[in-house]
């Protein structure tokens, strides 16, 4: 039986923004790659009720997904410790950039599983409320005070970069 | 720093860690390969439900050859084995089987921490066909079939829906995937059904041991163990590539009110009806 024509375009369309959603899930390029490969498996499996909304179905098939792995893995990001980053302002708004990028993208991976969960579907993927809910399965109201609480986690990890570098070199 | 400010910050960080991210080229070629793979282990849900019946209808000979001499030992007692099992599966047409299998690993249902068991249960008079999903004991997905009538009755429990309308076969698949009486005549007349030979002890019972090419309408080779005594078939195997995949066991079930019960699937208070 082959695959729909139809979602054979949705993977051509989509499947890279679903990939670096899946590796800002997880935390691993490796790990994103097998994850979008099951999702998307399963949506083709069940393409007649996917079809009319196949990125959101495959989407919450990548939450559940990256949930079980985080699972197996048992990982207690808040154990892992957060090397100290601090912005050299001798190098200026660029370096400032990169090194808010990684300090940014390091304290999304010590977040509990849901917080960045909502971290990476609000802001990065920019899903409304009701669909970050909708693939999250959960209600609005969670995810609400879960953004509020994963803003104000990430702040607090990156703490004193955050405080001392970015205001004093804002980067755009 | 405003939370709007921050927000942007963090947006913009995420998509610059990512931004070089790009799908493997072989994503595509090997989503249809895993997806044919999976169809057709699918489908062992409604193929079992024919093969016992499709064994005893169309009948089973081994083809161990006639030589000069006439028939050979192996055929005579493959000629018995056929009747005996035809004649069990005559008077045992209105029973329920039963057919359960475990799926671990990385699954259409089951992850390596949790493992999916599906249920199967069947008319013999292959009539109808139930498949029942569960997950640490709680079912996830429920599915029955009404052959004559030809429609499907499916309840998401994960998703609290549930919908029924027509099974639905496309057209030049109009036997799908399932074992008929005539495939297994086709095989035996083609010379493609074997004896094996003695099987192993299923549920403590002396079995013998048949298989077959060209039964199933997928072409896939497919395997049944015959029980010595009742003549019924209770255990089966499908083969897909090179190798042949766990057999399952067949539990023949008296057609009781409670048995009977287990084809129909209930639809769960304040699910709501899709489609």
């Amino acid at each position: 039986m082959r695959l729909d024509p139809g979602f054979e375009e949705f993977v051509e369309a989509r499947s890279v923004a679903l990939l670096r959603t899946a590796s800002l899930l997880v935390g691993d390029r490796g790990e994103a790659e097998d994850l979008v490969q099951t999702a998307l498996l399963r949506t083709a499996l069940k393409w007649r009720r996917a079809r009319d909304h196949p990125e959101a179905y495959t989407r919450q098939v990548l939450v559940n997904l990256a949930r079980d792995r985080w699972r197996r893995s048992r990982r207690r990001v808040a154990e892992q410790p957060l090397n100290p980053v601090t912005a050299d302002p001798v190098h200026g708004d660029h370096a400032n950039a990169v090194v808010n990028q990684q300090a940014i993208q390091h304290a999304l991976g010590l977040l509990p599983q849901r917080l960045r969960e909502v971290v990476v579907l609000r802001f990065f993927d920019d899903l409304s409320v009701a669909d970050t809910a909708a693939a999250m399965r959960t209600s609005q109201g969670t995810v609400k005070s879960q953004t509020s609480k994963a803003l104000a986690q990430l702040r607090q990890i990156l703490g004193a970069h955050d405080t001392n570098t970015t205001e004093a070199h804002h980067v755009r | 720093m405003s939370d709007d400010d921050f927000v942007t910050e963090v947006r913009g960080a995420l998509r610059l860690g990512v931004a070089d991210l790009t799908a493997s080229p072989s994503l595509l070629p090997t989503l249809r390969r895993r997806h044919a793979r999976q169809v057709a282990a699918r489908r062992v849900a409604i193929t079992a439900a024919s093969l016992a019946v499709a064994v005893a209808v169309g009948g089973v000979a081994a083809t161990a050859g006639i030589g000069p001499s006439g028939p050979t030992h192996e055929v005579r007692d493959a000629a018995v084995i056929t009747d005996q099992v035809a004649g069990a599966m005559d008077g045992a047409g209105r029973s329920v089987v039963f057919i359960t299998v475990t799926e671990t690993g990385v699954g259409k249902v089951s992850t390596p921490d949790e493992p999916a068991v599906w249920n199967h249960w069947y008319r013999a008079d292959n009539t109808a066909v139930r498949t029942q999903v569960l997950v640490d004991g709680q079912p996830v997905w429920d599915e029955g079939t009404d052959l004559d009538r030809r429609t499907t009755t499916t309840v998401d429990h994960r998703q609290r829906t549930w919908r029924s309308g027509p099974f639905l076969v496309r057209a030049g698949d109009a036997t799908g995937d399932m074992i008929t009486p005539a495939g297994i005549r086709q095989a035996m007349a083609g010379g493609r059904l074997t004896i094996v030979g003695e099987g192993e002890l299923v549920a403590g019972r002396p079995t013998i041991h048949l298989r077959g090419d060209g039964i199933a309408h997928s072409g896939d080779p497919m395997g049944f163990w015959v029980d010595r005594t009742s003549h019924l078939p209770i255990r089966a195997e499908y083969r897909r590539g090179d190798s042949w995949q766990p057999p399952f066991d067949l539990t023949w079930l008296p057609p009781t009110e409670a048995n009977l019960a287990n084809l129909t699937i209930p639809i769960p208070a304040g699910y709501s009806r899709q489609g």
